[in-house]
């Protein structure tokens, strides 16, 4: 298995390869929702090269639910990252796909569309495609997912640390709020701070407004210190998701994986994830969501 | 390129939650219905055909000409798969004309044990041509554009595919993207992509930047206005939109029959090139309107008129108050279904899919037995009203 991060800063890559990491995922916001960091075409570069001098992968991220006036403009950007060093293409809407096909560059595509790949035969059919890897949906239980990776003709990954994406809108929830009010809001574009908390759910949930629109969080971000020895068993790329914290979060965060697998002991696994629980849980790994009853 | 389909007139689509509903929507105009039958469907609430059901929609649809596809577009997790290739069959062997799904598991297994017409689900919130044409090459008929394309986006659309292209026109709109929201998931634990979503987008909320709160005077709100396409239908209609939809399979027979007929002769005026008085057909469809409404982004990005806020979006609709279920023209007299309370004397006017509403005042008022009776004040109570000209089943009466 391994390690996926969401490097902030191109300077802190040799430190996570020091640290365990095999994968980085970095892209720009005119391609991708929900980045840590929006890199230039010329900052890609100089990532791919620094990446592939220490014999790690660059996945590019281009998960934009892509319309039609984007479809130009996401074939010239193909056209670039076809130039770089890089291992995979990470997408969420499956125009991109043609577009990556007749370019001849499906075999670099993860199909990561958040929700959409919920059962064991999600893998099959994009193998059929001929695509690199399939990233399972963020509702998935811990042993649905590894009864999905078993098998699998793909390379399969999963978000197994980060705050996980919930709700995406192409409209642009917080600006028209402030416009109903006749408030100003221009500072509050692409504000990475605020929360929103429902009346009785005393829950504070990210979110933000972007060039693609709204986006909310789960309040809590998922760990998975107790599972990481088990899932390794069966999954391909654990991705630790670094959105709304920091490098220095996510190196140590990369650091107790690594320690929980070097040392194989549960109770260090223990001790870390309790460390953790005030503003972490574990997401769906253990909680099956109701299916047709209510 | 490929060159624009010919201008036709598109597909009316319309929803049924149930046998009365799906018979009401096709008598009232619709081409189509969409309809949930116990398995593999969204809105586990409104999916009340089991297979009899479906088989007696089928046929009802057929003997006018007319289809019924099935949703089957729920995201099956690995242990809802059981029985998936035995219920497509049935379907097929049923007679259905379509099945409406959104995960490949569904698709494929489809394509492979049946000879079923596939249409791509709105859950997969396909956004762009190539989108469309992806669905196309994997085998469905047509694809359920997703809610966030504007007309031009439409236009565009149709300039680069031959697979069928399917636009929701009026109700219900999800905020986020559908498929991709899992708010529902997270608040409630109800699955939105298995039939559970709990609505969580139209709650309120406090927006906070750190510890300082943004709002004051009244909730942060997401919340959008229905979808309402009067005035964009003749343009859906010339870009070559093939089946117009309607949404909302939890909505009355009223809702449906008042919907349905508003947009079918809006269709036909429209392509039969008569004068269209769009006023005349707004303040109709507003008859059926219990939540306020906007075009979405049918212009473009939406904005503050797009959303609610800080209004109770529910509003009284003008009153249904009974359905005819029979009609004797030598006595002149209805067998009429009560659905409101409403008095003897009550001016009314009846709706029919037939005619221009007509009005009457009810002065002829008896319960089932031939007892006189001055108010009608029980639910689905059978009344026998005069009416001083022909009606049919189904026709419906409205107080004004």
């Amino acid at each position: 298995m391994k390690f996926a991060v969401t490097p902030y800063t191109i300077k802190s890559i040799p430190k996570f390869v020091e640290a365990g990491v095999d994968i980085f995922i970095m892209g720009n916001e005119a391609y991708a929702n929900r980045l840590v960091h929006s890199y230039s075409n010329l900052e890609l570069e100089e990532a791919s090269k620094l990446i592939a001098s220490l014999e790690k992968e660059l996945y590019i991220s281009m998960n934009i639910m892509m319309h039609n006036k984007d479809i130009d403009d996401i074939k010239q950007f193909l056209g670039f990252v076809k130039t770089l060093d890089i291992s995979g293409i990470i997408f969420g809407e499956v125009g991109v796909y043609q577009v990556a096909k007749e370019m001849a560059m499906e075999d670099l595509l993860i199909y990561h569309p958040e929700t959409l790949n919920t059962n064991l035969y999600d893998p099959i059919f994009w193998d059929h495609l001929g695509i690199k890897g399939v990233t399972i949906s963020k509702e998935i239980t811990l042993e649905e997912m590894k009864i999905i990776c078993k098998d699998s003709p793909l390379e399969m990954s999963m978000i197994g640390h980060g705050h996980l994406n919930m709700f995406h809108s192409r409209r642009p929830l917080i600006e028209n709020f402030f416009k109903y009010n006749r408030s100003e809001y221009e500072d509050l574009i692409n504000n990475r701070n605020l929360r929103i908390v429902e009346e009785i759910r005393n829950e504070a949930y990210p979110i933000f407004q972007d060039l693609h629109g709204t986006h909310i969080f789960r309040d809590k971000a998922l760990e998975s210190f107790q599972e990481i020895q088990s899932i390794r068993e069966t999954l391909d790329v654990f991705i630790i998701d670094g959105i709304f914290k920091d490098d220095e979060y996510l190196l140590k965060v990369v650091s107790e994986y690594q320690a929980i697998l070097n040392q194989k002991e549960q109770t260090l696994a223990e001790e870390i994830s309790k460390k953790y629980q005030e503003d972490h849980d574990s997401g769906f790994l253990y909680k099956k969501t109701v299916y047709d009853k209510y | 390129m490929i060159n624009i389909k010919t201008l036709k007139k598109p597909e009316l689509l319309a929803p049924a939650g149930d046998l009365e509903k799906l018979k009401v929507a096709l008598i009232y105009g619709a081409d189509a219905v969409f309809i949930g039958g116990k398995k593999f469907s969204l809105r586990a609430r409104a999916s009340n055909f089991d297979l009899p059901d479906i088989k007696e929609a089928c046929e009802f649809a057929h003997r006018l000409h007319k289809k019924v596809y099935v949703t089957t577009n729920i995201l099956p997790h690995n242990d809802n798969l059981d029985g998936l290739v035995e219920y497509l069959k049935d379907l097929e062997q049923i007679g259905v004309d379509a099945i409406i799904c959104a995960s490949p598991v569904i698709i494929d297994h489809a394509k492979k044990h049946t000879n079923l017409e596939i249409h791509i689900s709105t859950q997969q919130s396909a956004t762009n041509y190539h989108s469309v044409n992806f669905w196309q090459n994997v085998g469905a008929t047509r694809v359920v554009l997703a809610r966030e394309l504007n007309k031009y986006e439409l236009k565009e659309i149709r300039e680069h595919t031959t697979c069928d292209m399917e636009v929701f026109i009026h109700g219900g709109m999800c905020v986020s993207y559908s498929g991709r929201c899992t708010l529902s998931n997270n608040m409630t634990d109800r699955d939105a992509n298995r039939g559970g979503c709990a609505h969580s987008c139209r709650w309120n909320y406090d927006l906070y930047d750190g510890l300082k709160k943004l709002n004051q005077e009244i909730p942060f709100s997401m919340s959008s206005k229905d979808l309402q396409t009067v005035r964009q239908i003749s343009d859906l209609i010339d870009i070559g939109v093939d089946s117009l939809k309607i949404e909302g399979r939890m909505k009355s027979i009223h809702y449906i029959a008042t919907v349905v007929h508003t947009y079918r002769k809006l269709i036909d005026d429209i392509c039969d090139d008569f004068d269209i008085n769009l006023p005349k057909y707004l303040l109709e469809i507003r008859k059926a309107e219990n939540r306020l409404t906007s075009h979405g982004f049918m212009e473009g990005m939406t904005t503050i008129d797009e959303q609610l806020y800080n209004i109770r979006s529910e509003n009284p609709t003008q009153e249904f108050i009974g359905i005819v279920r029979d009609y004797n023209e030598d006595t002149q007299v209805a067998i009429v279904e009560q659905r409101n309370h409403f008095e003897l004397n009550q001016d009314v006017e009846v709706f029919s899919p037939r005619y221009e509403p007509l009005k009457f005042k009810v002065d002829f008022m008896q319960d089932e037995d031939g007892e006189d009776i001055d108010i009608a004040r029980h639910p689905k109570q059978l009344l026998r009203i005069k009416i001083p000209f022909a009606v049919q089943p189904y026709d419906m009466l409205r107080k004004i």
